[in-house]
């Protein structure tokens, strides 16, 4: 993968309206800059509302326990390599997104969505490292979660998660892939790997296995080497297994799940499941 | 679902790869060990959430002989940075890469050639930080690792011609 230094260094400065201390480089993305236009005041409060309105004790507890001792910043790899910028911290995170929401109690206008967004999509990784560090243990990266919801209700999502999610709608993996392109592609690397493995299998479909592999869609697609890889250990150790390709879940990557697409989501994880247990398998392995 | 206990077990290959070497049913061959300093990047999901770290560690003592660690490590590692569904996003890369400076330094103080980095999400993170700041390392992954030293008997390899 291959990144050309020379256009990354952006020049142009985004300042918010909102939070006069929010300064970034101005990143052109049309998921955020073009979807913030058709934004009215009542869509956003209702999209609120169906996110924040019931005010869970979940909610309330994670909001009203905090302390803002900062001890998540920390934590936080984003605040620490950008030399201790304090609106990298956590809590800084969620006092600019969800706090500034439920204290204006959805009545904002779009300027403010756009900061949101680009603080909960772009600025953290859910990787609960701050939720370790956190003296309560706050789950901070639920509230980030939610407000990823409310992004999502408005559409004001950037352009490739949003386009990787409707592939999902579309397809059930992320790249595209047709039945027949899947099939294809795993005769072609137990065609390839038999070269370096005598008898090289690549079983599909195999009822009562003891371990059944879902691979990353961009296996297949883009790193096919994997697939010959893990049929190499598991024919040298003996593994009796199986991939499926009887329909089309089996892509194990979850991209509905970052922008908190519930309905897709659970399409997905009930098609791989529903899939193992058809296959009567003892293991379900996951790709790397 | 319809289940309340799930009828089978989900696990991240590096487990599984964890119970073959220890049950003896994929053995390593000494002599194809990587010779070369390795270190180990360890994902969030399966580590902070699911605490795989000790079998993570097993499987690279097993075939590498010079294994050295980051620090922080284990369930206080720093993220890759392409976590949360940011390593699709194309535009904001170099964004990406600045925002994880800390990792670079991580990984560059171990003094490490290989980063074995079992997760895809992750080696898309740690390669934009790679060519962001020119780091001398490459990254691997586990089935990579494993191929490459794992023992083949004889009668499974193929006949010359």
């Amino acid at each position: 993968m291959a990144i050309k230094l020379e256009i990354s260094e952006e020049k142009e400065v985004y300042r918010s309206s909102y939070f006069p201390e929010y300064v970034r480089p101005k990143i052109y993305d049309p998921g955020l800059d073009e979807t913030i236009k058709r934004l009215t005041p009542e869509k956003i409060e209702k999209a609120y509302q169906a996110v924040f309105g019931k005010e869970t004790a979940r909610i309330k507890a994670i909001v009203e326990t905090c302390i803002h001792c900062g001890l998540c910043a920390e934590a936080c790899q984003w605040y620490l390599s950008n030399d201790r910028d304090p609106t990298y911290a956590p809590v800084a995170k969620v006092k600019m997104t969800a706090w500034e929401l439920m204290k204006r109690k959805g009545k904002v206008d779009a300027g403010l969505v756009y900061d949101i967004a680009r603080i909960v999509f772009t600025e953290c990784n859910i990787c609960h490292r701050c939720s370790l560090y956190c003296p309560f243990g706050l789950d901070i990266t639920f509230i980030i979660g939610l407000v990823r919801r409310f992004c999502f209700l408005l559409g004001v999502v950037p352009q490739r998660m949003f386009d990787q999610n409707q592939t999902f709608m579309a397809t059930a993996n992320q790249v595209w892939m047709s039945q027949s392109d899947y099939i294809d592609t795993l005769f072609w690397r137990e065609e390839e790997g038999m070269y370096e493995l005598k008898n090289l299998r690549i079983p599909m479909d195999k009822e009562g296995v003891e371990v059944v592999w879902f691979p990353l869609a961009a296996e297949p697609k883009t790193g096919p080497y994997h697939i010959d890889r893990i049929a190499k250990i598991f024919q040298v150790a003996g593994v009796d297994w199986t991939m499926v390709t009887m329909n089309d879940y089996w892509d194990s990557s979850n991209m509905p799940m970052f922008i908190r697409d519930f309905f897709t989501m659970q399409r997905i994880v009930k098609g791989l499941y529903e899939n193992a247990a058809r296959l009567r398998a003892k293991k379900l392995v996951l790709t790397e | 679902m319809g289940y309340k206990e799930i009828p089978f077990e989900v696990m991240h290959p590096g487990e599984f790869y964890y119970e073959l070497l220890v049950s003896g049913r994929l053995k390593i061959d000494p002599a194809k060990k990587i010779k070369e300093p390795v270190t180990l990047h360890d994902p969030c999901n399966v580590i902070r959430r699911a605490g795989a770290a000790e079998k993570f560690r097993y499987i690279v003592e097993q075939t590498c002989e010079d294994f050295r660690e980051m620090y922080p490590n284990r369930e206080h590692n720093f993220c890759c940075n392409a976590g949360g569904g940011l390593s699709s996003l194309v535009q904001w890369y170099s964004h990406e890469a600045r925002g994880n400076r800390v990792k670079a330094e991580q990984i560059m103080a171990t003094g490490a050639k290989i980063v074995i980095v079992p997760c895809h999400n992750c080696t898309t993170g740690i390669k934009s930080i790679i060519n962001y700041y020119k780091l001398p390392v490459k990254t691997m992954f586990f089935d990579e690792l494993l191929v490459n030293t794992m023992y083949i008997p004889e009668e499974m390899l193929p006949e010359e011609g």
